[in-house]
């Protein structure tokens, strides 16, 4: 690898441009960058050299430059006055309305009935301030319903951390379930890592049903049936705990419940035997792997959004964790990463004097999800609707889309049209948008300030300088909500000349300073594994819970079981329907890049070549995919690397009301969706659809 | 001075695209893209592989694009670097059938563009597309320093008669 | 050794250096091509719609150009079609005055005036065609418009063009005034103008030769000079419309590339 360092200089002067660090953020993965511009024109971007990331980026974030100047963005702040009608509005009159609104809301119903949502949320801590400190709504929330929710519940549950990072690049073994690192959103050095690791000759197992980017990489695809992988990993504990080959001391020391999980596994049966008919996978095959799992160090096992898809994802994202913490494969070299935070201030101090604090539960909590570690949002239109747990009178949606991302989307969109009031704050007009009282325009992440944590595995804040103006009339979200804070009084609080005093109070703590920090891009301390050693983990016992006591604490198996997954193919509907997402698309930054779009204009559904063949179909032709609750007709692509009886669709196109070089590409598969919800978690089962399919030219 | 040439990890490549759109923002190509990225799926399910490739310009030895240039305006430089003269070339396209590889691209308004190697960049900075890759699949130097790289790592380097300045790992 | 013999080696030399330059710097290349892409595509699918459709946009109407704007458009639409049609009225002259000859094709007959109109307006169009390009080519200077520009060669074609016309109105000149030769177009408006100081004898005769030659000077330069994409460049277009040729090579090259080792660990 050529070494990226120290070579900013010679390319500012090769494009006599000026290099300004930055932090994409296409997605959520906020990989610090480096931003070359010249004569406000962004003329060339990469990673940041110097941190992890050593110059990678990835084709979003590369050809993410294309948001300067998009003339689909939104422009001004915008409100709405017909049915599909919006005017466009003065910054003050946005401010002076949301003031009014939010101050009737609180006097009718309580802060409380004010929620805000967000997805991609540079600077949201600014509205988490606000709305939860000044003003008193407990509501703040991000997407992670739908996307991790089971494994963050199960990673905060088991581990006690939020969100385990991973050290692939010294991984012997590493068995990957329902998670597609290499195809779609990426942490960059995670990427790069593991490729070095398997150059050095590490073991790569990806269990999926379909044969995705990261799959192409394994020693072995294990096609395993949708939604049973859960019975592999507790056929995998039942091998290890039946021939001993758990760390036994560290079992011992560190894990609560260890006996008691031993037992479950034995008594419940969880043989191989039983899992290879319930997943297809032989057992031979799975105790070959619970062995080599075992016996090889360092090693991880992980997983995404792929298990959590399906209802039972739950607890089989637990046994994930679990099995980590049966061999001793916990926050070493090579192991899952219980990263440290980088220890950063809020922007704003608010004293108590000026803090309301909120009289009733936090929503997820009043609708019976005390563990769900974010809003279940599929609950949302119908608590909307019907006022339950209390009523909701306000929405505000930071880059987030759930009316074209979530399922059952004509529900969402009712839901949002009963509202009283809503906001979207967004760099594009989204669906979401569309059904909103009013519509912000927010500035691009090149045309904005930002500084916060990183995901790299040690302690990290990353920041970000504006290499722009703003576009037209955009605004950060620290300016946004300002303008509201000064319509409410707190104009003494978020007040500032330039955001680097914002800037300074956050990174006071760190042993730098912000005017280096505005050069590198970043600090990075110093990475420390076994941190329980000295702090154990941040669970009820201060120990890694294999049986758990937050679980028991509000009613639900201390222990994980496994459950068949809800919605399973019949003789109606033989095809389970999967989703995956495109590395070319995230969010609404992406979807009207004409780089991008080049790359990948559509999307299509993927069948096995035996199940195409018997249903007369071939590559290219068009189908239509019936669920029980709607159709819709797309592309066909045929290929080997899927499982029969399974269909997958690639989300990120077909949402028909884009404008400019999007509209009309693709098919948007979530109408045929139907709600799922985890009833411990509140994440949102995507994969629990079953459908059939048939040629339509 | 040495021989440029590339070094590329086949088992790397996860034919994301991101080398494609740094060269094309680093060289200004607008829709033109320098780089041909395939995956090539094949077997019969459960026994399936797939692999990417993400080719630029081999910068051959013996360029056969040089030699089919009906007006020459290919040239090979001193450190083999192959470019073509954007005056003198015609838009004939016969290059591209004389390149085993497909490499020349073409244009709206027909002349032949193409990797230039990052030709503006000195030879020791890493090309535009080597250092966005996630994984690091792409390597550029010394033909010498990458017959050594490539060894230690039981690549070879890539045959027939054009020469290409191509080391693969597979 | 007279003048003409002179002349009667040269310009066989001049056409001879022009094939020999198509075939050192096409033919062989061509050959060199077809030889190294290793596989042909059976004739059946050659893909005939495409390639008609790449003749009339590539050759004929040459929408390639238009996209760079009409002025660069308009003036090689007038070079080139005013040079093969003028190339081609030349051809027939030579046939029906030199080498048949007949009757209505002599000198003042109505097959002659067909073909003087036919020579004169072609010749026009292509010297509308250059001026314009040398004008533009001054212009353009260091933008990117000048890397389209060949000024060699438009000088060169502009001297065999001028001198055509000047020789041919000298000739004009030294008959008697005829007011069906108005047909003639340029060369008679310039005979015309140049009447009183008739009769042209020896200027008449240097402008003749020296058409003669430069034009055939200027097909020998073709041979070996950008010109040569008069014929480089509809061939290639032709081949690149078929598309199963352009991806089969790819392909095979990619999967050639893509196999995997006999053994993996």
């Amino acid at each position: 690898m050529k070494e990226t360092a120290g070579t900013t200089a010679t390319l500012e002067r090769l494009r006599g441009a000026h290099m300004t660090p930055g932090i994409c953020y296409v997605c959520p993965w906020t990989c610090p960058t480096e931003v070359f511009t010249r004569k406000g024109e962004v003329v060339y971007v990469r990673g940041n050299t110097q941190a992890s990331t050593k110059g990678s980026r990835c084709v979003k974030g590369e050809a993410s430059h294309v948001l300067a100047k998009d003339d689909n963005r939104l422009k001004h702040p915008m409100r709405r006055v017909g049915a599909n009608e919006f005017r466009r509005i003065s910054w003050d009159e946005a401010f002076t309305l949301i003031a009014q609104k939010l101050t009737d809301i609180k006097t009718k119903w309580g802060p409380e009935s004010v929620a805000y949502l967000w997805h991609i949320d540079p600077n949201s801590v600014f509205a988490q301030i606000f709305l939860t400190e000044c003003y008193g709504t407990p509501n703040y929330y991000g997407h992670t319903s739908a996307c991790e929710q089971d494994r963050r519940l199960a990673a905060l549950t088991v581990l006690g951390h939020v969100f385990p990072v991973h050290d692939y690049e010294r991984a012997k073994f590493i068995m990957l379930l329902g998670i597609n690192m290499l195809g779609a959103n990426q942490n960059l050095y995670e990427s790069r890592g593991l490729l070095a690791a398997l150059s050095q000759g590490s073991r790569l197992i990806v269990v999926d049903p379909a044969l995705t980017a990261t799959a192409e990489k394994a020693h072995e695809w294990i096609p395993i049936a949708p939604g049973t992988d859960g019975a592999l990993l507790f056929a995998m504990a039942h091998v290890i705990v039946q021939d001993r080959l758990y760390d036994e001391a560290f079992c011992r020391q560190w894990t609560h419940g260890f006996d008691e999980f031993c037992r479950h596994v034995v008594e419940k049966d969880y043989t191989p035997e039983w899992a290879e008919g319930v997943t297809g996978v032989p057992a031979a095959t799975i105790r070959r792997l619970a062995r080599e799992f075992a016996s090889t160090r360092p090693a991880i096992i992980e997983t995404f959004k792929g298990l959590g898809n399906y209802s039972n994802g739950l607890d089989a994202s637990r046994m994930v964790y679990i099995l980590n913490a049966l061999t001793g494969q916990i926050d070493g070299p090579g192991n899952l990463i219980l990263k440290d935070w980088a220890p950063l201030q809020p922007p704003i101090a608010v004293p108590d004097d000026r803090k309301t604090k909120p009289s009733r539960p936090p929503l997820h909590v009043a609708m019976g999800y005390p563990l769900a570690p974010d809003l279940p949002t599929q609950l949302l239109p119908q608590a909307i609707l019907e006022g339950t747990p209390y009523p909701i009178k306000a929405l505000f949606f930071q880059c987030t889309n759930p009316a074209m991302s979530e399922p059952n989307t004509g529900l969402y969109r009712r839901a949002l049209q009963t509202l009283e009031f809503s906001v979207a704050i967004d760099t594009y007009f989204s669906e979401t948008a569309a059904e909103c009282q009013l519509v912000l325009p927010e500035a691009s992440f090149y045309e904005r300030a930002e500084v916060r944590q990183s995901l790299a595995m040690p302690p990290e804040a990353i920041l970000c300088v504006p290499a722009l103006e703003p576009y037209h009339e955009a605004r950060p979200v620290y300016e946004i909500v300002r303008g509201i804070a000064e319509k409410m009084g707190y104009e003494d609080l978020f007040r500032w000349d330039s955001w680097e005093e914002w800037g300074r109070r956050i990174v006071r703590d760190l042993p730098t300073d912000l005017e280096t920090m505005k050069r590198t891009g970043f600090w990075s301390g110093e990475l420390k594994y076994h941190k329980f050693k000295e702090s154990g983990f941040a669970t009820p016992s201060g120990k890694i819970e294999l049986a758990s006591e937050s679980f028991a604490k509000h009613g639900y198996n201390a222990l994980p079981e496994y459950r068949d997954r809800k919605v399973i193919p019949d003789a109606e509907y033989p095809f389970q329907l999967i989703n995956t997402k495109f590395e070319v698309h995230c969010n609404l930054t992406t979807q009207s890049n004409p780089i991008l779009l080049r790359i990948q204009g559509s999307n299509w559904a993927e069948l096995n070549t035996a199940d195409a063949q018997r249903l007369g179909i071939k590559d290219g032709d068009r189908i239509e995919i019936a669920s029980p609750t709607g159709q819709v007709a797309i592309d066909a692509r045929v290929r080997p690397g899927i499982r029969p009886g399974v269909v997958c669709v690639r989300h990120g196109h077909g949402f028909g009301h884009w404008q400019g070089i999007a509209k009309g590409r693709g098919t948007h598969i979530n109408p045929i969706l139907d709600t799922n919800v985890n009833p411990i978690s509140g994440g949102i089962g995507y994969n629990e659809c079953k459908v059939r399919i048939r040629r339509v030219s | 001075m040495g021989k440029k040439g590339w070094l590329f990890d086949i088992n790397k490549c996860t034919g994301c695209h991101a080398c494609e759109v740094a060269c094309s923002s680093w060289n200004q190509t607008g829709s033109i893209s320098w780089r041909t990225i395939v995956k090539i799926e094949a077997g019969s399910y459960p026994n399936v592989t797939a692999r990417n490739l993400s080719m630029p310009c081999l910068h051959c030895d013996h360029a056969p694009c040089m030699q089919a240039c009906p007006v020459a305006a290919i040239s090979k430089a001193g450190d083999g670097v192959v470019s073509v003269n954007q005056t003198t070339c015609v838009g004939c396209m016969l290059c591209f059938f004389a390149c085993p590889f497909g490499v020349p691209k073409f244009g709206a308004e027909g002349k032949m563009s193409k990797c230039t190697y990052c030709g503006d960049r000195p030879p020791e900075l890493p090309r535009a597309c080597e250092e966005v890759c996630p994984t690091k699949a792409i390597l550029s130097g010394d033909m010498e320093d990458l017959e050594r790289q490539a060894a230690a790592a039981g690549g070879e380097r890539v045959g027939g008669p054009a020469g290409p300045a191509l080391f693969i790992i597979r | 050794m007279t003048l003409m013999s002179v002349f009667w080696i040269l310009i066989p030399l001049f056409i001879g250096i022009l094939f020999i330059g198509l075939y050192r710097n096409l033919l062989v290349k061509l050959g060199a091509i077809l030889g190294a892409s290793g596989r042909f595509i059976p004739f059946q699918s050659v893909d005939a719609a495409a390639l008609g459709r790449a003749y009339a946009d590539e050759v004929v109407l040459q929408k390639r150009i238009r996209l760079r704007g009409r002025l660069p458009w308009t003036r090689h639409m007038l070079i080139s079609w005013g040079f093969s049609v003028l190339f081609g009225f030349d051809i027939l002259t030579a046939l029906f005055t030199k080498y048949l000859p007949l009757e209505p094709f002599r000198s003042g007959n109505s097959g002659w005036l067909f073909l003087k109109f036919g020579l004169n307006l072609s010749g026009m169009v292509l010297l509308i065609g250059l001026l314009i390009a040398l004008v533009r080519g001054a212009a353009a200077g260091g933008s990117d418009e000048a890397k389209f520009s060949d000024r060699p060669g438009t000088i060169f074609l502009l001297l065999v063009v001028v001198t055509g016309f000047v020789a041919q109105g000298m000739h004009f000149a030294n008959l008697p005034p005829d007011p069906y030769r108005a047909w003639a177009l340029l060369g008679h408006w310039l005979g015309e103008a140049i009447r009183p100081g008739a009769p042209y004898i020896g200027s008449y005769s240097f402008f003749w030769i020296t058409h003669a030659l430069a034009a055939s000077a200027f097909l020998a330069y073709l041979g070996w000079s950008r010109m040569i994409h008069v014929f480089a460049a509809p061939l290639g277009r032709i081949f690149y419309s078929q598309a199963a040729l352009r991806e089969a090579k790819v392909r095979t090259v990619m999967e050639g590339l893509l196999k995997p080792r006999a053994e993996k660990s």
